[in-house]
């Protein structure tokens, strides 16, 4: 495996503008016994309770700022729904998600998907 | 699968149920295959990010940039076991005074995966038990 080692990714084209990557993504599970199905950059996941994953980052951020993402895979009981979440990034180390229901109610997903970008 | 979880408790957040850390599988390859800093990187960015909250400059926070660098520019402290890998992890990924610190009773345990209960119907009444 090689390595690409840069400061800045650019656009070669047209006005060779910066492109921005995820520092990290996670699927994991908040059903049964919360776990960690895949992921990049991240060391661990906390289950803070019902519905409340955070993700601690493998490294920690230069800032604590960007963005985040968490999205349903499958709701409970490997239902497909629109539902609400949240997140936000807490600390150069850490993001911390909610996994809502189709109420303000958090619920433990089956699948879902999280990630920081910056 | 990793075959341990963290189970813990913040004495500075009383109401807050008991939390389960769960490690990642990546991460724990790396650290078996030797790829990891000594700890102190990790906790030299926390101090000073704690510093920031604690004066009100988080928002507008950087860390200095040869310490954050250290992250991959220290010299590895190379391989090690699932249990000693885990023990890191809890230093690194567990606030400092739950771990650092003596209470009445135990903040934290490291448990066999099997041993966290699978039904969470009563998940933010979870407590360690004694």
């Amino acid at each position: 495996m090689s390595t690409l080692k840069v400061n800045t990714l650019e656009e070669a084209t047209a006005g060779g503008a910066t492109f921005y990557t995820a520092k990290a993504w996670v699927t994991y599970e908040m059903h049964g016994t919360a776990s960690i199905i895949a992921d990049a950059g991240v060391s661990s996941l906390t289950d803070l309770g019902t519905g409340e994953p955070q993700f601690t980052l493998d490294t920690a951020l230069p800032a604590a700022n960007g963005t985040c993402w968490n999205t349903a895979g499958l709701y409970s009981g490997g239902q497909e729904y629109a539902l609400q979440a949240g997140g936000y990034i807490t600390a150069t180390t850490h993001w911390k998600v909610y996994c809502g229901s189709s109420n303000t109610t958090q619920a433990d997903w089956d699948v879902g998907y999280s990630g920081v970008i910056r | 699968m990793s075959s341990y979880r963290v189970i813990f408790e913040d004495p500075e957040q009383p109401e807050q149920p008991a939390m389960v850390l769960v490690p990642s599988d990546n991460w724990l390859e790396e650290a078996k295959a030797g790829l990891l800093p000594p700890i102190s990187v990790y906790w030299a960015l926390q101090d000073d990010e704690k510093q920031a909250i604690a004066e009100g400059r988080h928002d507008t926070f950087k860390h200095d940039p040869e310490k954050h660098a250290a992250q991959w520019k220290a010299p590895r402290i190379g391989p090690l076991t699932e249990e000693e890998a885990i023990e890191y992890l809890v230093m690194k990924d567990i606030p400092r005074h739950i771990w650092s610190q003596e209470y009445n009773r135990p903040m934290f345990k490291i448990v066999k995966t099997e041993d966290v209960p699978s039904d969470r119907q009563f998940r933010n009444a979870w407590r360690i038990a004694a």
